[in-house]
């Protein structure tokens, strides 16, 4: 029965361990987006462009 | 593959809650419905989990030498996320039939490992996802990491039929096909159901998340 219990821990951490592991990369990726996001919207051509628009 | 896995739209949630619901039935029938086998007792539900692993790192393997062949003709980087998620999950699912096999051996035969012509087979294959995994992570040009990824993919591919036939070609203590009952076989093939389910998602979802990381990745570069 302990290894029986024990197999399904270990199978189950595992595919645990992959689900946060995507997690946290999408979470790098959201945080990568928001700053490139935040970089375009400072950019000087994007200021000129709101400028004239204005 | 969107139209298959229609990840976009309002049936984002069906996907992972047949994936959820195949794994929640294969675990009651593993169980619940599965016989207790005599001699080993509750180890030998340990075959379940065992068996549908091992499926999945040989799949696991095939579909990356697969995405690999066909990067080398196509040269597209989309199929080269495909062979890298691929690779992450088999080497994934291929870790974890050694080591429920592991469990398994120590339950049956009195050890935890044996050089029996299976296991060594399936460490290789282990190895294989390894060595293709660090060699990739030493390749800074996507192409020149894709190629080199698929021509070990496709070399490596050649351990999946020596895994296999292990037990047939070369005299070894791995069973070859153990009789069971087809009750056993019903939990087998759920067991096999569920876990292909989970692993289909996380293969979509791992290659969705890899193509955002290529185009972030353009995208910064472009700002700098």
């Amino acid at each position: 029965m302990v290894a029986f219990v024990t197999a399904y821990l270990l199978v189950w951490c595992g595919v645990l361990g992959y689900l946060l592991r995507l997690g946290a990369r999408q979470r790098r990726l959201e945080q990568a987006v928001e700053s490139l996001q935040a970089r375009i919207a400072q950019s000087p051509e994007t200021e000129q462009a709101t400028s004239q628009a204005a | 593959m969107r139209s298959i896995l229609p990840l976009d739209s309002k049936l984002a949630w069906a996907w992972p809650a047949v994936a959820a619901l195949a794994v929640l039935v294969a675990i009651l029938a593993i169980c619940l419905l599965a016989p207790t086998e005599r001699t080993m007792g509750h180890a030998q539900r340990i075959v379940y989990v065992h068996v549908a692993s091992a499926w999945l790192g040989l799949i696991g393997f095939l579909l990356m030498g697969a995405s690999g062949l066909v990067y080398l003709v196509r040269r597209d980087l989309a199929w080269d996320r495909w062979a890298q998620a691929a690779a992450e999950l088999g080497w994934l699912s291929s870790g974890l039939t050694l080591v429920t096999g592991s469990l398994w051996a120590h339950a049956a035969w009195n050890t935890w490992w044996t050089w029996d012509p299976r296991l060594i087979a399936s460490f290789v294959l282990w190895a294989g996802y390894s060595a293709y995994l660090l060699a990739r992570g030493n390749v800074e040009d996507p192409h020149r990491r894709a190629r080199l990824g698929a021509v070990l993919a496709i070399v490596g591919t050649l351990d999946v039929p020596l895994v296999i036939m292990a037990t047939r070609w070369f005299r070894g203590i791995h069973p070859t096909s153990p009789g069971m009952e087809p009750a056993m076989r019903l939990v087998l093939l759920a067991s096999i159901v569920g876990f292909t389910a989970i692993f289909a998602l996380l293969l979509v979802l791992r290659q969705r998340q890899l193509r955002l990381e290529w185009l972030v990745d353009g995208l910064e570069q472009e700002a700098e």
